[in-house]
């Protein structure tokens, strides 16, 4: 009795500094106890610090505790019937087998890992913190969505992104290698060495600025050289824009990173283009070819120098380096982004005439002239940040020549909202992912507001404070369009005014969604509220005012008003949507309920409930959600490029909404599908084994079993 | 230390589940009926959505009146060791009681193992539960609460024989599945070291 008393009081402890956020170390509360207690006690440290370890995002292992108490293998691999089998050697996240540890990087955590179900090598990377911020999670996989398109011998290959039990992880192309870092402190490079690995970095970027990435962090340590010295970037955009700590407010520690940052995005720009990474580039050369970074001190005095001090040329700290190359590394690494190489591609055009023994066509700059630019420079960047704010900021990190473009293809845009004197917020979608891209939301004022806009898709958040408001999609044509269609969609529609002005469908604000569905926020933290069951008949009633069913080929009649609604295109579902005060929710958000909810047992379900009847899942607060894994999957925002897409053309007349007009097909086209979220079957629905399944289908595809969920924001979101 | 892997109401769970004892499932089923028909003459109005902090004092009929009404005792395999510890607690007083001869064994003391097998559960099983044995199941149930002197043991232990797993118990109470375990354990030894001190 008194030995259980010990061994349960010196857990309750343990227990209790876990959950008070700190990380108690087993071995001290073994020296608190006799040694007949020992092994008993610490079974019962390991089995605790096994899962609060997991839950705090970790990958613990019972062969971590072997190599720490090797006096206890005995007593520790008894334990593994008691853990969960992924915690017994191997580790496992999903498919993947992590086979090793091998570092830490901005984000989290990089695994030596083997994929099963492709059966192939893969770095696995998994955020820190299960709990990281829904935001920059959002961001980690959007970044690692962009990447995955690309496909090149110098950038580390993305191969997929998702998420395991509620754990985030990206799959790339497993690099055995060291970083650039740590390679040159071994290898002596050349001048035509450092021209070819700045080519090979080059290509890479090439690459990548084609897929609209900018990497924004690029250095020497998130270069991997391959074997044979092939160079490949890692971590595009992700550790820079994961990595908090990456600030100016903490001197002495992130100096490398400061070291190959451009003036523009030191200076806190979001909005730095290409021309960025070229700087980043031009300042790795400049190391290969001087041994020292550009620029050296503190973080204040390395800002200092970034905003306003010319780089020492290469060849005053040596003589050997051939001229040519320091043109181009100066070139590159020029203060104003117009002085630099104006893409990738000519940087490696540059450097490989330098590598072929041809003049460059990058010019020296002479003293006066340098001179004059730094005068120019330092004028031109107080002048901006004194003065002209935030508007000049935005202007010099598009580009004057990239400007004149942009100013050509603006529409003017006109948007009413119901009540008027809403503020306005243009945030565009990236026709990539379709996710907004907060860095280029366009402040349109109060409504009814009049608005040069880029053509494409965007994000249209209305408001008049964190209560009442509305997000929705709208389009915006390429000039010279004619009047849109007439889809019962308002995302889709426009009307030309004349004049090159273009009016998009009203905006009309809502409080909360008026339809019967109860909305819940499904954890503590969500940015969301999501509907308690699908969208049902009744809702569909209440929202479009009519009483008849949804008619569609091959749609057998729904029987019950409180029946999830089906036979719903994407379009439709989106318009319903809207009108219904809410928006359709995005794959992450529908993934964090599936993450964080549990099958709920039958006595706190709503017997009064038939959707998704026998499908309730609890969250950890006692919310109940329905039918996310019902035979009724359910539309999202999101589309993916590495899903591939499910196109089921019907040629018949599909769904009808009463009183709209008649369906008009508009093809296959980019971006054209999206991701269904559950399973589509009474089959699917009843399989143990995977209750996440997400397909793309094409936007126009409406079956029985296909219908959709109510989501809003908590409050207006890009609004500051 | 081994109560849980030896004789006693484990190793009953372990019968049955190994289908040594398909036709005790008829006998499960009829003394359950009973219990349920007088549990439902006892039970206060209580509300069936999780158990409060009032709940720990409720008595062993608003256990089994929930985890009757919550689905949780149709199938005599769900019950987990509390249940079978108190039902085997009254069992053996109220053979003591009654003093009546019977064919168990008895060893040291240690009514633990006089149920310790198919057999045994058969015959409590095969007696009808009697008004004079659902009086003194009460009463094993009362007093094995007052016993546990934490707050902590006794919610668990409310929660348990209120047919709780031990994932729901270790979600309600934010707590680690190997924590359950290990307060469940205790509980046990609690009881049955007060058994035996009684004996």
């Amino acid at each position: 009795m008194d030995a259980i008393h010990e061994v349960d009081v010196l857990c309750d402890e343990f227990e209790s500094e876990w959950k008070q956020g700190r990380t108690p170390q087993i071995v001290e509360f073994l020296h608190r106890t006799d040694s007949s207690l020992v092994e008993s006690l610490l079974a019962e440290l390991v089995k605790l610090d096994l899962y609060y370890r997991e839950l705090n995002g970790e990958t613990p292992s019972l062969a971590d505790y072997e190599t720490q108490f090797p006096d206890y293998k005995e007593v520790l691999r008894s334990l593994e019937a008691q853990i969960p089998t992924y915690i017994v050697q191997p580790r496992r996240l999903g498919t993947f087998l992590l086979k090793r540890h091998v570092g830490r990087g901005g984000f989290g955590d990089v695994w030596d890992a083997f994929d099963t179900k492709l059966q192939r090598r893969v770095a696995l990377k998994t955020p820190r913190d299960r709990e990281v911020d829904p935001a920059h999670l959002r961001l980690f996989l959007r970044e690692a969505r962009a990447v995955a398109q690309i496909e090149h011998p110098h950038v580390v290959r993305v191969y997929e992104q998702g998420e395991v039990n509620g754990r985030a992880y990206i799959a790339a192309e497993f690099v055995d290698g060291p970083t650039l870092a740590r390679w040159v402190k071994w290898h002596d490079v050349d001048a035509a060495e450092a021209a070819r690995i700045c080519r090979d970095i080059a290509l890479g970027l090439v690459a990548a600025h084609a897929a609209g990435v900018v990497h924004r962090d690029l250095k020497p340590g998130n270069v991997l050289m391959a074997a044979g010295d092939v160079p490949k970037i890692v971590d595009f955009g992700l550790a820079k824009r994961l990595d908090g700590t990456t600030t100016i407010g903490q001197p002495g520690t992130i100096l490398g990173t400061f070291a190959y940052m451009s003036p523009e995005q030191a200076r806190g720009n979001q909005y730095v283009d290409g021309r960025s990474d070229v700087y980043s580039l031009g300042a790795i050369l400049y190391e290969l070819l001087t041994h020292r970074t550009v620029f050296k001190g503190t973080a204040q005095e390395l800002l200092d120098q970034i905003y306003h001090r010319e780089p020492a040329a290469p060849r005053t700290l040596n003589q050997t380096i051939p001229q040519d190359l320091e043109t181009i590394c100066l070139k590159a690494i020029s203060k104003l982004p117009a002085d630099r190489y104006q893409t990738a591609q000519q940087l490696v055009d540059d450097l490989n005439r330098f590598l072929n023994g041809e003049p460059v066509l990058a010019r020296r700059v002479g003293l006066v002239e340098r001179s004059w630019r730094w005068i120019r420079t330092h004028k031109a960047w107080s002048a901006l940040v004194g003065t002209v704010g935030v508007a000049a900021l935005a202007l010099a990190g598009i580009g004057w020549q990239r400007f004149e473009e942009y100013r050509a293809a603006r529409q003017v845009v006109t948007l009413k909202t119901e009540p008027p004197g809403a503020k306005v917020v243009f945030v565009p979608l990236d026709p990539r992912t379709g996710e907004p891209v907060p860095e280029k939301k366009v402040k349109a004022g109060k409504s009814p507001v009049r608005q040069r806009l880029l053509p494409g898709d965007y994000l249209v958040v209305t408001y008049v404070d964190d209560e009442f408001f509305h997000e929705v999609y709208r389009h915006v044509p390429d000039k010279g369009a004619m009047n849109s269609l007439k889809y019962h969609q308002r995302h889709r529609n426009w009307e030309v005014l004349g004049g090159d002005v273009i009016e998009l469908p009203s905006v009309t604000l809502h409080v909360q969604p008026f339809v019967a569905a109860n909305m819940v926020k499904p954890f503590a933290g969500a940015e969301y509220v999501i509907a308690e069951t699908e969208f049902t008949l009744v809702d569909y009633h209440k929202t479009l005012n009519t009483d008849q069913q949804p008619k569609g080929n091959g749609c057998i009649v729904i029987p019950s008003d409180d029946w999830a609604l089906r036979c719903t295109a994407f379009d439709d579902a989106m318009g319903i949507a809207e009108r219904a005060g809410g928006r359709l929710p995005t794959l992450f958000e529908l993934q964090a309920c599936l993450g964080r909810t549990q099958i709920a047992h039958e006595s706190s379900i709503d017997p009064n409930h038939p959707v998704g009847e026998g499908d309730a899942r609890r969250t950890s607060d006692g919310i109940i959600i329905y039918g996310l894994t019902s035979n009724v999957a359910e539309w999202t925002i999101s589309f993916s490029p590495n899903l591939p897409e499910v196109i089921e053309l019907e040629v018949d007349p599909p769904f009808e909404i009463v009183g709209a007009p008649p369906f008009q097909f508009a093809g296959p086209e980019a971006g054209s599908s999206r991701i269904v979220f559950g399973p589509l079957s009474d089959d699917e629905m009843n399989s143990p084994t995977d209750a996440n399944h997400n397909r793309m289908f094409f936007r126009n595809t409406w079956r029985n079993d296909l219908g959709l969920r109510l989501a809003r924001s908590i409050a207006p979101r890009f609004t500051d | 230390m081994n109560e849980s892997s030896g004789s006693g109401p484990a190793t009953w769970v372990h019968h049955l589940k190994s289908g040594q004892a398909e036709g005790l499932n008829e006998l499960w089923a009829r003394f359950y009926d009973r219990l349920v028909h007088h549990s439902k003459g006892r039970v206060r109005s209580v509300g069936m959505n999780g158990i409060d902090e009032e709940s720990v004092a409720c008595s062993v009929f608003e256990s089994i009146w929930r985890a009757a009404s919550e689905g949780r005792l149709e199938s005599i395999q769900s019950c987990d060791e509390l249940w079978w510890w108190l039902l085997s607690a009254a069992h053996r007083k109220i053979v003591d009681h009654t003093r009546r001869a019977t064919a168990l064994k008895r060893g040291g003391g240690e009514y633990v193992a006089d149920l310790g097998d198919a057999q045994a559960l058969q015959q409590l099983l095969s007696n009808e539960p009697t008004p004079e044995y659902l009086t003194i199941l009460s009463e094993e149930y009362e007093r094995g609460m007052a016993i546990l002197d934490d707050e902590q043991l006794k919610r668990i232990a409310v929660l348990k024989v209120s047919g709780a797993t031990n994932e729901e118990i270790c979600e309600e109470l934010v707590i680690a599945p190997a924590t359950v375990t290990r307060k469940l354990r205790r509980i046990y030894e609690i009881w049955r070291v007060a058994g035996e001190q009684e004996t």
